[in-house]
């Protein structure tokens, strides 16, 4: 043990242990400070003292392969207090850890940084504050505020902490090789403090407090050659983060809560806390949910949250006894919204500051290197930037057999998905063509360097973006549309399932065969890409299964509807039948069939669709003959309601024409129904009449007058040219005089 | 299996069902600073209701849930606000109400019970009008309502289904809750409220806009909103005990079903509840109706009378199909169409159940 020699153990990321720190300095006073940075980050030290610039930020340290160190530095972080205290006590500040050109070796590659998006879910932001609370809150706010006990407590703490995982780890362990390693690197260089000249009682040596009783003791090896250790070329840069970015991939809990404390520690009110965060919360709450809360409730908030803290035995409330006391006060909460807002507060969303200059980050790294493997660097650096338009071949495949076209469209849109935040292409599904021009992309330096602090690769970037808009799109076509596309045009497969989840919770509330209707018609889009993309298709038959069992559900409900209703689903049961048709074996039950025939033979429906189901059911062939011509007699029976008949025609031939053309039989009860009109039922009628045969072509008018002059024994030749001919004046003015037209 | 009960009262209070309890409690907390007029601390408030053990004393676990919840309802105890309870009906309202009077005070008799024929009168007192025409206004005329008692006792007063009541009748405990009194104008006095004294409140959410609480009300109380059980073992827990305890108190004779079928209820229940299956791969509509755990624990218990009055005491699946269609479908046709559909999707998931699936599907139709 080195009695003299002055260690502090502290936590990462804890004001009250940059508080406690800060009071040892000022009482010490020491001459030189070493502290447990890699030592390659002394060279950031000077740019951080620089004026303008503002924690969060990172010293990172990344190499070619996508390894990085990150070390994160908040104004409450001991490391960066100890900074600023030697520069304005004009005292020496030194980095001692193991340089991370060393330490990175020891990394794995991270291939996605990202968290998944659910960190933003009311589910994960509780389990955020818990482990928060659990870990810190009693640590850092239950322990006295004297230096040297708290200190002290820590050691304690932290010796444990070390015992237990040191006891899970193999001997052979690399990260267990990485910490012994460190210390004793950390100890060399205290070793060549003193040798330097420096008193013991100068120096103050700042290190975790996990190391702590490692560094105080004599056993650590300090012979070896550190300079034979395996190391790898590193780039050394301060970058860009914030609040959220520090949460959501380096997991650190309630960063913005602990600027609180460290506020309240330096002004001596600690007290304080729980109620400005309950007047923050309410703040916020009276804001975006537009929920009453006076300071009455404020007050009663603050008297439930202290009596919680007294029965979980806690010195202050912490921030699940205030979040549950000001939930428990707002008599109608909607408890997630609460939870999501309160992220402002204990998460928080503040940035960093640092000039351009300092601007050099993995994204950007990333971003050059697939344009120089996908060979853009002419697209992107050419001097004639204003004219410099690609184009490609989607299906192109080059002499190594490689898609290379695919893959500039697939980096290109994920560039676009990144500045500009919405679904493009300007592609051309016959050819598979694709054109894009380079003045879209003139601002993407920039544009990419502000996306660095969330992200470290273009598709990371767009991966995050991508599942924002996942969380915001409520609407079932943009899902199945915009979102899926954009998915698959940028390759990012792991978005399909979680979009998918997310279309069948719409599919199952919805009420809406339109809807529905056209999700089919977006996934069957969609369908046309696989052969290019290659993904898997079976997530897209799911959602199929599953609209197919909504639409059998809901379209004998739906059918029970208005004309103008009737009119817009004509046209989209059509094409859902169409499109079950395409997957035979959809459904063992047959229930899309069944439901034809219930609706067909059902006389509460809407007659239009009624009457087309009927003609599905004779186009499928599902019921025998003598069943479809009793139906047929029945609906233009002359007990039938007369509109409801001709619109039952209208229904009946809005689709299948052919249906009129093959079955004769038809048409006799046609012509026996309307024979039985009065003129004036019939003129009123003429109109529906009209408009059902409205869109037959030249050949099926003439197929259809073979028909009626067969039945009527009328002259073919004569009603042929009565039908092609144009209405006479009086007619017309006739037909002018209706008076019912819908 | 035949079940015998000697005790001929349906149902007993919870300070007399758990005596032995609150006793040991009260030992083990002897030295335990306690709230003015509480019998217990605090932390042996919430054991008695979370279970643990007291002086070599077991003590069962009253309420199946998140402990934060019933850490929240105490601590509202011990300050100025009252105490609502809120959820879907079946959700342990009232139960967690009762033995928190149990812990608290030792008495969860003084009750009001909110319904729209609730008069000022049931809130603070009325009159024996024999004696107020022989003898004039005076004490001995006086009939005490629960919260007068409370008040006068440093004790808690519960107020079930408060939202049943009409909004000026809710208003009513405006006064009793701010001015911690109730005055006496024809007695030219008034009752103070002890230390203890508090009032928890029960209401039912899909009773809460019958009756709206007025914001000034509102604000007089902390609200707790019990949720149902979070896991599908809880839950088959709670039913199977629930099931158990009727059966013995109306002497069904039958069988508790097995643990499997139980299970298979409640999965319907929850899965019904929330919109898709256990895996949440399948996805289908809400039912209207609650789908509550009371209801889970009345299809057992209606299958078990069923088997044993005309089965063999054993429940089958036809049992459970009856007792599953009438609890389900209430007269609703949207639940119908939600039934069917739910059966039909999950009917192509589940080997195991198509049985039971089957039967379901031919009550429907």
């Amino acid at each position: 043990m080195r009695p003299e020699l002055q260690v502090c153990g502290i936590l990462h990321n804890s004001p009250c242990s940059a508080f406690n720190l800060v009071k040892a300095l000022n009482e010490i006073q020491p001459d030189i400070v070493l502290i447990e940075i890699p030592s390659d980050f002394q060279s950031l030290i000077p740019l951080v003292l620089v004026q303008d610039v503002r924690p969060p930020f990172i010293f990172q340290a990344y190499d070619l392969q996508g390894r990085s160190i990150n070390f994160p530095l908040t104004i409450y972080t001991p490391e960066y207090q100890a900074i600023i205290w030697a520069a304005q006590h004009k005292k020496t500040i030194r980095c001692i850890d193991l340089p991370a050109c060393h330490q990175i070796v020891y990394e794995k590659f991270k291939p996605n940084l990202l968290q998944n998006t659910k960190e933003e879910s009311p589910d994960c932001l509780m389990e955020h504050i818990e482990e928060f609370d659990r870990k810190y809150e009693n640590l850092i706010l239950n322990l006295e505020h004297q230096p040297e006990i708290f200190l002290a407590s820590i050691q304690e703490i932290y010796q444990e902490f070390r015992q237990e995982h040191e006891s899970n780890l193999n001997r052979n362990d690399r990260e267990l090789e990485l910490i012994r390693l460190r210390e004793s690197y950390m100890m060399k260089q205290i070793e060549d403090t003193i040798e330097e000249g420096y008193a013991l009682d100068q120096i103050f040596v700042i290190v975790g407090a996990y190391h702590l009783k490692a560094i105080k003791s004599n056993e650590l090896e300090t012979n070896q050659d550190f300079l034979k250790i395996a190391k790898t070329e590193v780039t050394i840069n301060l970058a860009y983060t914030s609040y959220d970015n520090l949460a959501n991939l380096y997991d650190w809990k309630a960063p913005k809560y602990r600027e609180m404390i460290w506020k309240h520690l330096n002004q001596n009110s600690l007290d304080r806390l729980p109620l400005e965060y309950l007047s923050e919360l309410a703040d916020i709450i009276r804001r975006n949910l537009n929920l009453y809360l006076s300071s009455a409730h404020l007050i009663s908030a603050l008297e439930l949250a202290n009596a919680l803290a007294a029965i979980r035995n806690h010195k202050f409330p912490i921030l699940n006894d205030l979040h549950e006391s000001l939930i428990t006060i707002c008599s109608d909460p909607d408890i997630e919204e609460i939870i999501s807002l309160a992220k402002e507060l204990f998460i928080g969303y503040d940035k960093g500051y640092l000039p351009q200059e300092y601007h050099n980050s993995l994204l950007l790294q990333d971003f050059n290197y697939q344009i120089e493997l996908l060979q853009l660097n002419s697209f992107f650096y050419s001097k004639a930037k204003h004219t410099e338009q690609i184009e490609l071949d989607l299906r192109k495949v080059d002499n190594k057999g490689g898609k290379i076209d695919l893959k500039k469209s697939i980096f290109l849109h994920r560039l676009w998905l990144i500045l500009c935040k919405f679904y493009y292409s300007n592609g051309n599904i016959t050819n598979w063509n694709e054109t894009w021009n380079y003045t879209i992309f003139k601002n993407i330096n920039i544009t990419l360097s502000q996306h660095s602090i969330y992200s470290n690769t273009i598709k990371d970037e767009a991966s995050r973006i991508l599942k924002n808009y996942v969380i915001e799109t409520a609407e079932l076509q943009e899902l199945c549309h915009d979102i899926l596309a954009t998915s698959i045009f940028c390759d990012l497969s792991h978005i399909y399932e979680e979009v998918s989840e997310l279309i069948k919770t719409k599919i199952a509330t919805s009420y809406s065969l339109i809807a529905l209707a056209d999700a089919i018609k977006n996934l069957d889009f969609i369908l046309n890409f696989k052969i290019i993309y290659e993904f898997n298709t079976q997530f897209i038959y799911d959602i199929f299964y599953q609209i197919y069992i909504r639409v059998c559900s809901i379209i004998s409900r739906e059918s029970h509807c208005s004309n103008a209703k009737a009119r817009d689903l004509l046209p989209k049961i059509q094409y859902l039948d169409f499109s079950f048709q395409q997957y035979p074996n959809i459904d063992q039950y047959n229930l899309w069939h069944k439901e034809l025939i219930n609706i067909c033979q059902n006389n509460t429906v809407n007659p239009l669709i009624s009457g087309f189901t009927l003609s599905k059911i004779i186009e499928h062939d599902l019921l025998q003959e003598t069943i479809i011509n009793n139906e047929i007699q029945f609906r233009l029976s002359e007990n039938q309601h007369i509109e409801k008949a001709t619109l039952w025609v209208e229904g009946f031939i809005s689709y299948n024409v052919k249906v009129l053309i093959t079955k004769h039989e038809i048409w006799f009860v046609l012509v026996r129904f309307i024979e039985q009109l009065s003129p004036e039922l019939f003129a009123e009628n003429l109109i529906y009449l009209r408009r059902a045969f409205a869109n037959c072509d030249r050949d099926t008018k003439n197929k259809i007058a073979e028909i009626v002059c067969q039945i009527l024994n009328l002259d073919i030749n004569q009603v042929s040219d009565m039908l092609l001919s144009n209405l006479s004046e009086e007619d017309l003015n006739y037909m002018a005089n209706l008076k019912k037209f819908i | 299996m035949k079940l015998e009960n000697k005790n001929t009262k349906m149902r007993q209070f919870a300070e007399d069902l758990f005596v032995q309890e609150l006793d040991a409690l009260r030992e083990e907390d002897k030295k335990e600073v306690k709230p003015q007029n509480w019998n217990l601390s605090p932390k042996a408030v919430k054991k008695f209701i979370m279970g643990g053990q007291a002086s070599g004393v077991e003590i069962s676990q009253k309420y199946m849930g998140d402990e934060r919840l019933v850490e929240i309802a105490i601590a509202t105890l011990l300050t100025d606000s009252a105490l609502l309870l809120v959820g879907e009906p079946g959700t342990a309202k009232s139960w967690l109400s009762e033995n928190l009077c149990a812990a608290i005070c030792g008495d969860a008799k003084k009750v009001i019970q909110g319904t729209a024929g609730t008069i000022e009168e049931h809130l603070k007192y009325s009159w024996n009008y024999a004696l107020l025409i022989a003898n004039g206004p005076n004490m001995d005329s006086l009939i005490k309502s629960p919260i007068y008692n409370a008040m006068e006792t440093g004790t808690i007063a519960r107020f079930e289904e408060l939202s049943r009541c009409v909004t000026e009748i809710q208003d009513a405990m405006i006064s009793i809750l701010s001015e911690k009194n109730i005055a006496i104008p024809e007695l030219n006095t008034q009752v103070y409220a002890q230390k203890g004294f508090s009032i928890i409140a029960t209401a039912n959410t899909r009773d809460m806009g019958i009756h709206d609480m007025s914001s000034a009300l509102k604000r007089r109380f902390n609200t707790v909103y019990l949720p149902l059980p979070k896991s599908i073992d809880d839950e088959v827990e709670i039913v199977t005990k629930r099931a158990k305890n009727i059966a013995h108190t109306y002497q069904i004779q039958a069988d508790i079903p097995a643990q499997e079928l139980i299970k298979r209820v409640v999965t319907i229940f929850r899965e019904l509840r929330q919109g898709h299956d256990i895996d949440k791969k399948v996805k289908f509509n809400s039912m209207e109706q609650p789908l509550s755990t009371a209801e889970a624990i009345s299809v057992i218990t209606g299958s078990m009378a069923m088997s044993a009055c005309f089965g063999s005491g054993q429940v089958n699946e036809k049992n459970l199909a009856i007792s599953l269609h009438t609890t389900l479908i209430k007269n609703n046709e949207e639940d119908s169409i939600v039934w069917v559909e739910y059966l039909r999707q999950m009917n192509k998931r589940n080997d195991d159940w198509k049985s039971l699936h089957a039967q379901c599907l031919d009550l429907c139709s």
